[in-house]
């Protein structure tokens, strides 16, 4: 007896681990040293500066200056007594609200037309693709500013058709909207990722539901979008992230203006931290920002559960 | 198909934590140098500090300036020159328009990346200063030619930090050409903001549609600064720091730019906000859409250079005191981490004290700040020259004196006053409303 559950007891303890987690832990030294470029960078360059970020919020860092420690009071400061935080935040959510359903829906409504074999359509998906390229760059944004300024392009174009132009870059009802054109129109990446997914689509679904009589509108909703919606949720994901971010476009084709009308966050957060040097103050920001996306993430991932469908999935979606 | 889809979440998350690098890596450029350090500065960092001079290794400095295209040109040519007669020193210029300079150098510095040699506005001297991110000039730079006056805003206890470059007036400049096309009197030398306002009222009945008289100047800092000036109450920020806009003459001010609004006299609200000085395009003077604009007397130059002939100077307006002023046009000086001070201090001393170096840079930075190169350049000037000349002669005798000011309010001037310009030109806010916001905006700058 005695023997026999000293014999039991070590093997009924190695059951208990699962064999995932024993060969995780019992990797051998060599695959560690494998990704250790990736690991140190990782370290180095990602998770030391995001952690020292994280340290400076709480002082009152000032570049070139002493620093102490000041607890919580910068947040304090932020949330109490800073209207140009209020406005920065404010213009960021609508920015994200109005930028990313309009990004996703032009890039799905691209990647449908785009999907169909033409003759030449390699031709047209690179074209279609090549803005997202050049995008992000300056040279995008000072071409924006052209084309959208008071004696731009978009002013002469709407003149042949007897309408009257004005500065859109540079009225405040309107300069956030040329900001957000910019950005839907840079859909590339997300509109060839959600190509990927319409081919992976069988099209015996299509040809089985046209035998019962569904029209294309039926096939769109009950067919493609469920069949996408993993796609859709991680280009919502992304974009919501990218959208969070935004600040070249803003920096440079209106550096704010006119009347903070495009005063994102990542700008003012620039300000603080580069032409104020208060990095203390402006590591303050970032974090409130990364728990701003991080919360973004977090809702957008718990609502997946009831309108992302997996195919072999049977616990969530349509259960069968 | 179950596999691939759901790496699509790894992905997300991963896309996640690289959001959290960008946050964090933003406010940390000063822990981790930024990759595109210049492979040049960084073999020379190796080196040992080089306080035992006049060797001849050779040395690669960095140097960087804002201007336009004529000044450029100059500054290239001297490097060219110095290099010439000391071939272990070479050069990597950084040059570009205003637009974007002081947030390129800020970034820079905040990275422990600044040039060598770095051109500044004066406004911005107190805060370099302040901050100890610049090295002290002396013995290498002689300075004994300098007019006194130029050099105390390089100063900081007794040191002097950077050098003057040049001096200017701050005046006006307007479109004579248009002007005397459309039968409006060119105002003279000494004219008064009253004459000022009645020209704009009386150019009315002449201006075509699409044509204004003036830039909508009434949130505009400086405009007003030179305003306040005229009229007796001083600084817009003292020199110790404080907000000192005088409410009834920011009233009067506004008020009087309301009217010209009204009556069709400055741009609309965002045609003015289009304005970007010196771009061929989008200055509005430039583009002929108004005569005036205000402008330092060294700018004629490139002005000149977007059409010739057109434009002329004239004094700031005055009331019961000079509106303008001299001002150092800007300064040189050397950043307190290069690695090669003593080479950079030695090319400055030249760049600002030699005859051959004085002829090539002309006054691209305003008439030298050393008297004699600023005499002997005046035997030869052109008539361009001349013009800006005649503009400082003229706000010399009883022009205000100008002053760096306090530290710290630039963000002030750049951010806070713009945003009230642009509010009072889109008739959002009442003057009484814009100066409580300026007033209020003032409070995180105050020491």
């Amino acid at each position: 007896m005695n023997r026999s559950t000293a014999a039991t007891a070590p093997s009924a303890a190695k059951a208990n681990k699962s064999p995932y987690f024993r060969s995780r832990w019992n990797a051998p030294l060599a695959g560690y040293l494998f990704i250790s470029p990736w690991l140190i960078g990782f370290l180095a360059l990602t998770a030391y500066p995001l952690f020292l970020s994280l340290y400076y919020s709480f002082t009152d860092y000032t570049l070139m200056q002493p620093m102490s420690w000041i607890g919580s009071r910068n947040y304090e400061r932020i949330f109490t007594a800073d209207p140009k935080f209020i406005q920065s935040a404010k213009v960021t959510l609508i920015y994200v609200l109005a930028s990313v359903p309009l990004k996703l829906m032009a890039a799905l409504f691209v990647a449908m037309i785009l999907r169909k074999a033409v003759r030449g359509i390699s031709i047209y998906r690179t074209a279609i693709y090549f803005p997202s390229l050049i995008g992000g760059s300056i040279g995008v944004s000072l071409l924006w500013r052209n084309i959208f300024g008071v004696d731009g392009i978009f002013n002469k174009l709407i003149g042949v058709f007897g309408f009257e132009g004005k500065g859109w870059i540079t009225s405040p009802d309107t300069a956030l909207g040329t900001l957000i054109l910019l950005t839907v129109w840079q859909f590339g990446s997300t509109m060839v990722i959600f190509l990927a997914g319409l081919k992976q689509i069988p099209n015996d679904l299509y040809e089985a539901s046209s035998v019962d009589g569904a029209n294309k509108v039926t096939q769109f909703f009950r067919i493609t979008l469920p069949m996408l919606s993993p796609i859709l949720y991680f280009n919502l994901i992304m974009a919501v992230i990218g959208a969070f971010q935004m600040f070249t476009s803003a920096f440079v084709i209106t550096n704010g203006g006119p009347m903070n009308a495009t005063y994102v966050y990542a700008l003012y957060l620039y300000e603080r931290a580069f032409s104020r040097y208060e990095l203390g103050y402006a590591s303050a920001l970032a974090w409130i920002m990364l728990v701003g996306i991080v919360t973004a993430t977090v809702l957008i991932s718990y609502t997946s559960k009831y309108w992302v469908f997996y195919e072999t999935d049977t616990r969530g979606g349509e259960r069968k | 198909m179950l596999k691939w889809k759901r790496s699509l979440t790894v992905l997300a998350m991963t896309a996640l934590l690289g959001t959290m690098t960008a946050c964090g890596g933003g406010a940390n450029n000063n822990n981790v140098e930024p990759a595109a350090e210049p492979a040049g500065s960084n073999t020379a960092a190796t080196t040992a500090p080089s306080n035992t001079a006049p060797s001849n290794e050779p040395v690669k400095l960095r140097i960087m300036w804002w201007g336009s295209q004529p000044r450029h040109e100059a500054t290239l040519a001297a490097l060219e020159l110095y290099t010439k007669n000391n071939p272990n020193v070479t050069f990597e210029p950084e040059y570009s328009g205003m637009d974007g300079y002081l947030d390129k150098l800020s970034t820079q510095a905040a990275a422990n990346n600044a040039p060598d040699i770095i051109q500044l506005d004066p406004g911005w001297m107190p805060d370099w200063m302040g901050r100890s991110q610049l090295a002290e000039l002396a013995p290498e730079v002689d300075v004994s030619k300098f007019d006194g006056k130029l050099l105390a805003g390089g100063q900081l206890d007794g040191k002097q930090y950077a050098v003057p470059l040049g001096s200017v007036a701050f005046g006006m400049v307007y479109d004579k050409a248009a002007m005397d096309k459309l039968g409006i009197a060119s105002p003279a030398n000494g004219w008064s903001w009253d004459d000022f306002f009645a020209l704009a009222k009386e150019s009315k009945s002449k201006l075509p549609s699409g044509q204004y008289f003036t830039i909508d100047y009434a949130g505009n800092y400086f405009m007003y600064s030179a305003y306040q000036y005229a009229r007796g109450k001083g600084q817009v920020i003292t020199d110790d720091g404080h907000f000192n806009v005088d409410q009834a003459t920011f009233l009067e001010w506004t008020k009087k730019f309301e009217e010209l609004r009204k009556e069709g006299l400055v741009p609309p609200a965002d045609l003015n906000a289009s304005d970007k000085e010196f771009d061929p395009q989008m200055d509005l003077m430039a583009a002929g859409k108004v005569l005036f604009r205000y402008s330092f007397s060294n700018n004629l130059g490139t002005w000149d250079s977007i059409k010739p002939g057109a434009y002329a100077l004239v004094t700031m307006p005055r009331a019961e005191e000079a509106g303008g002023w001299l001002k150092p046009s800007m300064y040189l000086s050397v950043s307190k981490n290069s690695k090669h001070a003593e080479e950079a201090k030695k090319f400055i001393n030249w760049f600002v004290n030699d005859p051959e170096a004085g002829n090539i840079l002309q006054t691209f930075r305003g008439l030298p700040a050393n008297k004699d190169i600023a005499t002997s350049l005046e035997a030869s000037m052109s008539d361009l020259d001349k013009l800006g000349l005649g503009l400082l002669r003229a706000t010399e005798p009883d022009g205000q004196t100008w002053s760096a000011g306090a530290g710290g309010w630039t963000n002030f001037i750049d951010k806070d006053w713009v945003l009230v310009r642009d509010q009072l030109s889109f008739g959002k806010v009442t003057p009484e409303k814009a100066f409580e916001q300026l007033k209020e905006a003032s409070q995180s700058y105050e020491k």
